[in-house]
């Protein structure tokens, strides 16, 4: 049994008169514990099927399971919860609560669980120890970054979704930040999927998925997967 | 306007769409603002205009002249000469009263019809004959048009007929509110007027004059005031001159009427003097007559009497004389009987005699014969000779002178023939012859005594006879003369009947006569005592009248102007009111409004940099970048101050003349379009909202577009104060550091926020301030004040005593019943005059009834020489404690009286007294008209009716009505403080949906975060409304002060007359304005929660605009 499936999955968005189909009859299939990689052409539908498979988004035809829970037979309030328990996000901007500083910044995420880490560990384990009083406007994108990455690791979740985590990052920053992901994977066993539009990165993963115009053009396993710090693009 | 880039233009419209809740939300909040502040401003003139147009068209009086001698068509014709005068008119007016139909009288007011202060029409007819009226609007309805109207015969004013029908109803511009005034009459209040037609009343003088001037400027302007005080000095002239010319006429009137009436008492008293002469002169004649009469009749007795006696005495006379008769008549009878008997008698001796004779005639014939035979003849021839010769010779010897031998010779021859003799005789034949002859002669004699007996006989017969005849003559005359008495004796008997029945007739008719006299005397003397009573009766009016027409005065005379009429001036103080409110009040509102329009504008134009920046970055000049923005702002503002301009202007006036139409029933609120106003209004409200665009636009343009294209830094986070009041700030839940910090975050949107709220729950206390100084006004009068359950106003004809002990004939109905002396007098000071309710007792059980409550407690009833007022009389009047309170005691004179407290008091205007200061100050004798009373057991209005049905009661109100009656008069502000507060409501609602729009746009993204980390959807509403919550409580506390402040000084704005407020804000409506504050956030989070839905988490963390 795979952590994740997803069967058939479709999404259409209506816009008045206007439908755009985000996803055509994706089907794919993640291990717990896997580093996955979706790449794919702005378009593609990357950012479309992460919201769904995060519970931001509904999709419109076939199924996604999740460490057996139907995620795609969830209701508004349940998917709130499943965001919860279950996700933890990143973006390319970070979204940090500006009003909060990072410590605080990540104490909300883990405020909301029961199984939380605590905050200040998750924020010396990012990397952070001595700019946890800083608020985010005091802090570089790549801290922010890590902010971000300690929010979502602090709620401990089973499944950690990162949206293009070094779109705004320079090359070294972004490599930090990937490095540090595939090391969180590593040691909690945490499943980690990150969505990219640099090919170069499918080397970290341990399963590459190629999204072309809403399809899955490819899934492809990767046996022998390399540290981000030997990749170079 | 024509967008020369149309995508620009589509730009524009699309962000109105796209955020067409804001826009509304701006919109709205001007059209309020404006709305509200120009329909409450233009109220005043709204309310002015359409009282001018009602009196105008009304012809409504522009000076009232009033004198004590009134006037008359000439007067009329004089003033409507002088110059500036259109017309001046005279008119009748007086108080009358009508009965019901169960006794109780009530007082009204009779106007005449006339072409100043005409009465509009308000259904049915104009009256057209004389005994139709039209009646008061108020006081009547439809249905009773066509009823009849009965007056009682006395107090019917200037009434001429006794019944009128009611042809119409009518307002009239003299009351232009429902107060009616008061009276002396009935109850003391008016009922209401009813228009007369002049036909109807008696206009033989009229009681005023009203002029209207050619020049007349609106009403309440200070130009009208300023012509009319121009005006004044030369109708005050005028007036004058009038007087003084018609107290001349009525001088010499009067003057003239003396005369007549002097004359005529001369008159009346010479033809008195000369009918009393006469009569007196008539009644002596009748006196004497009636002595003469007397006199006559005493005569008559008298006569009467001696006449009876006459009669008496002939009555014995004739007796005597009958008796005489008839013993005549019996001795007659006898003596007849007698002469009978002795007749016969005497014929049968006379018979036997002649018998005899006739038997001795025979013998002595024989013998004579035998003898004579014989010769004895010449024997007895011889014999005879010598017979003779010796008779011879006797009668010689006789003779004296015969000498002695004669005698010798004589006596021998004597004895010789005797001696022959003596031969013959002895020769027997003398003798024999002798005897023969002397037998003859025998016979011969007895048959001539026979015969002479027998003629003697006869003659004694015949004598008898005669004398029986004569007797029987005599006897029958005097029987005839009896007869003649008898019959004299009638006939004067019948004729003293007749005079003593004549006699009576006289006497009864003299005594007649005497008594009638006497009556005559009797009422003659009374009518003359009666004339002369009448006389100095007309003596003593004539002195009267004497007296009067020295003591006449000229008359005094009064020019009044609008402001003495009680309707005209409430309208204009009501008028005033609305303005007072609208003074302040929709400033702030307006304010408020501005306010949140700047905070919006700024925000949106802050939320925008990117667009700007990427606009900018595209070519755009700033000019045109901001004209998206301004047009925007400026878009919403113009609509929403045009709409709110003619809605409020419209819509303000409507309701609130709907609350005034208790009062003010005239007819419809002209709507008056302020356009300066609304200019004014526009031009602000462009400025508070293009012109915060512009400015904020101008502030963004002024960075590089590169700038203004990246994500705006966000404002530093910083440690907020509260963060180092270390303990609390522990205490804090993290989520509500949260949003404290993001509270203070923005200072400036905070003020403004707080600022918006505060303004609205400042609103919302003011209305609802305003509702309490007003409505509370019944409560305490009529709870706390003026204590009692009924004011019971007697009849005019009850006793002193009745009235003071009514509180024993009403028995246990009452538990406490005190007579008082209520008065209506009019108060002056500080420029003004005030109807002063006068109420005297010095009864203590007063004061548990009525309560002179201060802030300090009660003060006790005053002590007599002073007066103790009401605070709003006090207020009106500017007087303090010490102060001398100057009333009018009539038209003209005044008297003061000390005022020692002021007590609390909402409705009239009272100075509380004793009886002696009453009679002291105001110089007239107590009256008890009023008792205020208490109810005993059972129902107040049972108890009410029951007292009613009492003859000494002529009206009972109770007090609980009036406190409904005056709760609902109050109910017309009411109408305003409902109309302030839903548009403070409205605005509060507006701000706070724009304030938590805003809010929610600005931060979808961090929104959009919480949401992603797996806030649930009501923890993310909570995370976002707690600070709409915090910050309504802050607007809410900063709102209490503040709407403590605006309320005074809108309270500070509002006089009424007759009822004073106290400015004063229930805890309860501070509780319900910061409830409905929260009420508000609570609903604008519900709807906003409909739209943190909607946020589409995926989309909003997209990308950075």
């Amino acid at each position: 049994m795979s952590f994740i499936r997803f069967e058939h999955v479709s999404k259409t968005y209506r816009s008045g008169q206007v439908e755009v189909q985000a996803l055509k009859d994706v089907s794919f299939e993640v291990e717990s514990g896997e580093i996955c990689v979706i790449v794919g052409q702005s378009g593609a539908g990357k950012t479309t099927l992460l919201n769904i498979l995060g519970g931001m988004d509904t999709l419109t035809g076939g199924t996604i399971v999740m460490n057996g829970q139907e995620v795609s037979a969830l209701t508004n309030r349940q998917r709130a919860g499943y965001r919860r328990t279950e996700i933890g996000f990143v973006f390319q901007f970070y979204n940090l609560i500006p009003n909060l500083t990072a410590l605080e910044n990540v104490e909300i995420a883990a405020q909301l669980v029961k199984e939380a880490l605590p905050a200040q560990e998750v924020l010396e384990r990012v990397g952070l120890a001595d700019r946890m009083g800083n608020f985010p406007a005091q802090l570089s994108g790549g801290e922010q970054q890590r902010v971000a990455i300690a929010r979502a690791l602090a709620k401990n979740p089973r499944l950690l979704l990162c949206d293009e985590p070094t779109g705004a990052l320079d090359y070294e920053t972004g490599k930090q930040i990937l490095a540090l992901l595939q090391e969180q994977s590593r040691k909690n066993g945490m499943t980690v999927i990150i969505i990219t539009h640099n090919s170069a990165l499918t080397a970290m993963a341990d399963r590459v998925i190629q999204l072309q115009s809403g399809t899955v053009k490819s899934v492809a396993k990767n046996e022998s997967p390399v540290p981000v710090e030997e990749i170079e693009w | 306007m024509v967008m020369r880039t149309s995508a620009f233009a589509k730009n524009s419209w699309r962000e109105i769409r796209r955020t067409l809740g804001r826009y509304i939300a701006i919109l709205a909040i001007i059209a309020l603002g404006v709305g509200f502040f120009s329909g409450l401003r233009v109220m005043r003139q709204a309310m002015v205009r359409t009282g001018d147009d009602y009196l105008r068209k009304q012809r409504f009086y522009d000076f009232r002249m009033l004198s004590t001698m009134g006037f008359t068509q000439r007067d009329a014709d004089a003033v409507s000469g002088e110059e500036g005068v259109a017309f001046a008119e005279g008119s009748v007016s007086g108080d009358f009263l009508i009965e019901n139909e169960e006794g109780k009288e009530t007082a009204w007011k009779a106007l005449m019809i006339s072409e100043l202060n005409a009465p509009a029409l308000k259904a049915g007819r104009m009256p057209v004959r004389a005994d139709e009226v039209l009646a008061d609007h108020l006081a009547f309805t439809e249905e009773d048009i066509g009823r009849k109207i009965t007056v009682p015969e006395e107090d019917g004013g200037p009434l001429l007929f006794r019944e009128y029908t009611i042809s119409g109803l009518c307002s009239s511009p003299l009351y232009l509110s429902v107060e009616r005034g008061t009276t002396s009459l009935g109850n003391g209040k008016l009922a209401g007027f009813f228009c007369f037609r002049p036909e109807g009343l008696d206009t033989e003088i009229f009681t005023e004059l009203y002029v209207a001037m050619e020049e007349t400027a609106e009403i309440f302007s200070e130009e009208y005031d300023r012509q009319r005080e121009q005006e004044r000095p030369l109708l005050e002239a005028a007036l004058e001159r009038r007087a003084e010319e018609r107290f001349q006429e009525i001088l010499t009137e009067a003057e003239e009427a003396y005369a007549d009436a002097e004359e005529e008492y001369l008159e009346g008293k010479r033809s008195y003097e000369e009918e009393r002469k006469n009569a007196e002169e008539e009644l002596d004649e009748a006196l004497k007559k009636l002595e003469d009469s007397k006199r006559e009749l005493d005569d008559a007795g008298a006569e009467l009497d001696s006449t009876a006696v006459r009669l008496a005495d002939a009555e014995e006379e004739i007796r005597r004389g009958e008796k005489q008769y008839y013993d005549g008549c019996a001795g007659m009878k006898a003596a007849r009987e007698e002469y009978e008997t002795k007749k016969t008698q005497t014929e049968e001796e006379l018979a036997g005699k002649r018998q005899e004779l006739a038997e001795a005639r025979a013998q002595a014939e024989s013998a004579a014969e035998t003898l004579e035979a014989a010769g004895a003849e010449e024997i007895l021839r011889q014999y005879a000779e010598l017979q003779q010769t010796a008779s011879a010779l006797e009668l010689q010897m006789q003779q004296p002178e015969l000498d002695e031998q004669s005698r010798t010779a004589a006596a021998a021859q004597l004895e010789q023939v005797r001696a022959a003799l003596g031969q013959i005789e002895a020769s027997g034949v003398p003798e024999a012859w002798q005897a023969a002859q002397s037998a003859l002669e025998q016979t011969e004699t007895a048959q001539k005594a026979l015969d002479a007996a027998e003629a003697e006989a006869q003659n004694a017969f015949a004598e008898a006879e005669k004398q029986l005849k004569d007797t029987e003559e005599q006897l029958y005359a005097g029987w005839m003369k009896v007869s003649a008495a008898k019959r004299e004796l009638e006939a004067g008997k019948e004729a003293y009947a007749r005079g003593l029945t004549e006699y009576q007739d006289g006497k009864e008719s003299y005594e007649q006569g005497l008594e009638d006299y006497e009556q005559a005397k009797k009422d003659a003397a009374d009518q003359f005592a009666e004339a002369e009573e009448e006389l100095s009766e007309a003596e003593r009016e004539l002195a009267d009248a004497r007296e009067e027409i020295d003591s006449l005065q000229p008359p005094e005379t009064w020019l009044l102007d609008r402001d003495s009429n009680a309707g005209y001036l409430a309208y204009d103080n009501d008028s005033q009111i609305v303005q007072g409110i609208s003074r302040v009040f929709p400033l702030f509102f307006f304010l408020v409004a501005a306010l949140v329009c700047v905070t919006t504008m700024t925000r949106m134009v802050d939320d925008q940099r990117t667009q700007i920046g990427t606009l900018k970055a595209l070519g755009f000049s700033n000019a045109r970048i901001t004209w998206k923005y301004v047009f925007y702002s400026g878009s919403a503002a113009l609509i929403g101050a045009v709409a709110g301009f003619l809605a409020g202007s419209a819509l303000f006036p409507v309701c609130i003349w709907k609350g005034y139409s208790l009062l003010y029933g005239f007819g419809r609120i002209r709507i008056v379009y302020n356009w300066g106003l609304g200019a004014a209004a526009l031009v602000v409200a462009l400025l508070c909202s293009a012109g915060a665009t512009y400015a904020a636009c101008r502030k963004e343009l002024h960075s590089v577009p590169a700038e203004l294209m990246r994500p705006r830094t966000p404002p530093a986070g910083k440690r907020v104060w509260i963060e180092r009041i270390g303990f609390l700030w522990r205490r804090f839940s993290f989520l509500h550091k949260v949003t404290a910090r993001n509270i203070f975050r923005y200072k400036k949107r905070l003020i403004m926020m707080v600022l918006g709220i505060g303004g609205c729950t400042a609103l919302v206390i003011t209305g609802l301030g305003l509702r309490d100084s007003i409505c509370d006004i019944a409560e305490d009068q009529f709870g706390k004040i003026m204590t009692y359950d009924y004011s019971i106003t007697f009849r005019e004809d009850v006793s002193e005593e009745d009235r003071k002990t009514f509180g024993e004939t009403a028995g246990n109905r009452l538990s406490m019943c005190v007579p008082v002396c209520s008065d209506t007098v009019e108060g002056e000071g500080n420029g003004r005059t005030k109807q002063v309710n006068v109420l005297a007792c010095s009864n203590p059980e007063i004061s548990s009834l009525v309560h002179l409550k201060t802030d300090d407690g009660e003060l006790p009833w005053p002590e007599d020489g002073s007066v103790i007022i009401s605070n709003n009389l006090a207020e009106v009047l500017g007087l303090a404690e010490g102060d001398m309170l100057r009333l009018k005691t009539d038209d003209v004179h005044t008297t003061e009286v000390p005022v020692t407290g002021i007590f609390r008091n909402y409705v009239y205007y009272y100075a509380v007294m004793t009886d002696a200061t009453y009679e002291a100050i105001l110089g007239r004798q107590v009256k008890i008209n009023t008792a205020y009373a208490d109810a005993g057991d059972g129902d107040v209005h049972a108890v009410a009716a029951s007292l009613s049905g009492e003859e000494s009661v002529a009206a009972i109100s109770v007090m609980a009505d009036l406190r409904t009656m005056v709760g609902n008069m109050l109910k017309s502000m009411n109408y305003i403080v409902a109309l302030v507060i839903g548009c403070a409501a409205a605005l509060a609602f507006v701000v706070l949906f724009n304030l938590s729009n805003i809010n929610i746009s600005e931060r979808v993204r961090e929104i959009a975060t919480i949401e992603v980390l797996g806030f649930s959807e009501r923890e993310t509403a909570a995370y976002v409304f707690r600070e709409n919550l915090v910050l309504t409580l802050m607007g809410a506390v900063l709102g209490l002060p503040l709407g403590k402040l605006l309320h005074a000084f809108v309270m500070d704005q509002i006089r009424l007359d007759m009822v004073c407020f106290e400015t004063k804000v229930t805890p309860l409506s501070y509780v319900i304005a910061v409830i409905l504050t929260f009420v508000f956030t609570v609903t604008v989070d519900l709807i906003m929660r409909r739209k943190l839905r909607r946020i589409d988490m995926a989309e909003a963390l997209k990308s950075v605009e």
